[in-house]
């Protein structure tokens, strides 16, 4: 066994030497590796930007998107309105019309024109609100409103008259 | 930290600029009194609760919610109200117009010719008692529009119907204050108000639980009229289109051209009518009630039950017959002056 404390001392690596061409063949073997990509921050800062600017363009485009389509919606609303006023005019007309062949009353027929003028200077108060702010709903409804009220009461006033009528019909027809 | 990071940072940063819920404080004060002082509150298209002040003060808070609104809409939204104050002496006004609903994210189909005739079918005749109308009084608002048919723009409609905007208009009154309150367009709500209250709305409505103080009085032009509770006070009605009233009693009716139904007609009720229609859903026996009607429509429920007001009426026009009606009766409780008039019984 040998001693162990000369294991050491003794010179038992190779003498031989490097070649002189070593450090050359390295470098060339070096050279022919695949080089490691470089990472190009210009294109990334470019892409950045790029997503930033459509982000921002998507947020602007969004928040302006409601406007166009109030602005649509208040084009549109005025035509339907416009559309549903002849119609109720047109009807609140003739049954005025039928209201006065059947009336007899002169002072339920004062009253109901009172009623009417002052529910188509409602109307027209209403109308000038409407211009003000178009697409309030509130004054839509209100509007639609007061044609209905116009309409509703006419046509009930003429039911009520005509049950009037057949009581007293019913009544002569007794006596 | 890395350029790409920071830049996706400020990206979020940027679309998070629309807040998911966010209230806003538009107004918020308080205001010392006399106590005997006057309150008056002019209101357009807007909605305020009236209630009552623990302490002596008038506190005037209106805030609103936001859910899913952007910093600008947001913005948009409150610069639009407008609250003033001012104060003269022990007295204040209120003045202040809101911002209301919008046809935001909803298109308009067409007018429909069938929504002409609709109206009629508006009150079903079905007997209601003081909980059904409290009910129906709080069921909350619904839009009226019938002639205008609406649809969401499906679009925009999934998102959006999430978005909401809640104003919150409170207005705290002490006791003994003269209440004075003008509207226009408005819906005003009162909550335990004992107050003497003058109130004239055009266009709108009214919403109260219980009104006590014989002194005060309501003029309601063009619009509703919802109370839970009537105990005292005066109410002129014109073209009022819906009139719920839960019970009724000390109180006088002045109505033209106006529905009006009524759940409990209790003692001492003064009606004065012009071509209205009435829907009396359950008389008290033995109540006092004096009417006075000219082209009116009137509803009485509860048929065959042995009730001193259904017999009034039944002994001057028979259940089954023609429904129309001229007559006066005076009793000792119950005078019935019905010119023109219909009369309806139903069970």
């Amino acid at each position: 066994m040998k001693n162990l404390r000369n294991s050491f001392t003794e010179d038992d690596f190779p003498k031989k030497e490097l070649p002189v061409t070593h450090k050359d063949e390295f470098l060339e073997k070096l050279s022919k590796l695949p080089s490691k990509k470089k990472y190009n921050y210009r294109l990334m800062k470019i892409a950045a930007v790029f997503v930033l600017l459509v982000g921002l363009a998507f947020v602007f485009v969004q928040q302006n998107a409601t406007d166009d389509e109030d602005e649509v919606n208040t084009v549109q609303i005025t035509k339907e309105l416009k559309k549903v006023e002849t119609e109720y005019l047109a009807n609140i007309d003739t049954e005025w019309k039928n209201f006065l062949a059947v009336a007899t009353d002169e002072k339920l027929i004062r009253r109901y024109k009172q009623k009417l003028t002052q529910l188509d200077a409602d109307y027209k108060q209403i109308s000038k609100e409407f211009k003000a702010d178009k697409n309030n709903l509130f004054v839509v409804e209100d509007l639609i409103r007061n044609l209905q009220t116009r309409l509703s009461l006419l046509k009930d006033i003429q039911k009520h008259i005509k049950i009037l009528n057949a009581k007293k019909d019913q009544n002569e027809t007794a006596i | 930290m890395k350029q790409p990071y920071k830049i996706l940072l400020l990206l979020i940063l940027i679309t998070t600029g629309v807040v998911s819920a966010q209230e806003v404080v538009v107004y918020k004060k308080d205001f010392e009194v006399n106590k005997e002082g006057k309150v008056t509150l002019n209101l357009f298209t807007d909605e305020v609760l009236i209630e009552k002040s623990i302490d002596n003060k008038v506190h005037v808070d209106y805030s609103v919610s936001f859910t899913k609104y952007s910093k600008r809409q947001m913005q948009n939204y409150v610069e639009a109200i407008k609250v003033t104050t001012e104060k003269e002496g022990g007295n204040l006004a209120i003045t202040s117009r809101g911002k209301n609903s919008k046809y935001r994210f909803f298109e308009i189909i067409t007018s429909d010719k069938m929504a002409l005739y609709l109206r009629s079918r508006d009150t079903v005749n079905i007997r209601k008692t003081k909980d059904s109308i409290v009910k129906e009084m709080y069921a909350g608002y619904k839009p009226y529009l019938k002639s205008i048919k609406v649809k969401p723009n499906k679009a925009k409609y999934s998102y959006e119907k999430s978005k909401g905007v809640r104003p919150k208009f409170v207005i705290k009154v002490p006791e003994g204050v003269i209440l004075k309150v003008n509207g226009s367009s408005s819906q005003i709500k009162f909550n335990k108000i004992e107050n003497q209250t003058e109130l004239k709305i055009k266009r709108g409505g009214v919403i109260l639980d219980k009104i006590t103080n014989s002194k005060s009085r309501f003029h309601i032009k063009d619009g509703y009229f919802y109370a839970a509770e009537i105990e005292g006070a005066q109410f002129y009605f014109n073209d009022v289109y819906k009139g719920l009233i839960g019970s009724i009693k000390n109180a006088t009716i002045e109505n033209d051209f106006s529905k009006v139904e009524i759940a409990e007609l209790k003692e001492n009720v003064k009606i004065n009518d012009y071509n209205g229609v009435f829907w009396f859903y359950n008389l008290n026996n033995n109540a006092s009630f004096n009417l006075d009607s000219d082209y009116s429509k009137l509803n009485i429920y509860g048929k065959g039950e042995n009730n001193n007001l259904i017999n009034a009426f039944t002994s001057k026009v028979k259940e089954g017959s023609n429904p129309a009606a001229n007559f006066t009766l005076e009793d000792q409780n119950i005078n019935l002056k019905v010119a023109n008039g219909l009369i309806y019984y139903h069970n």
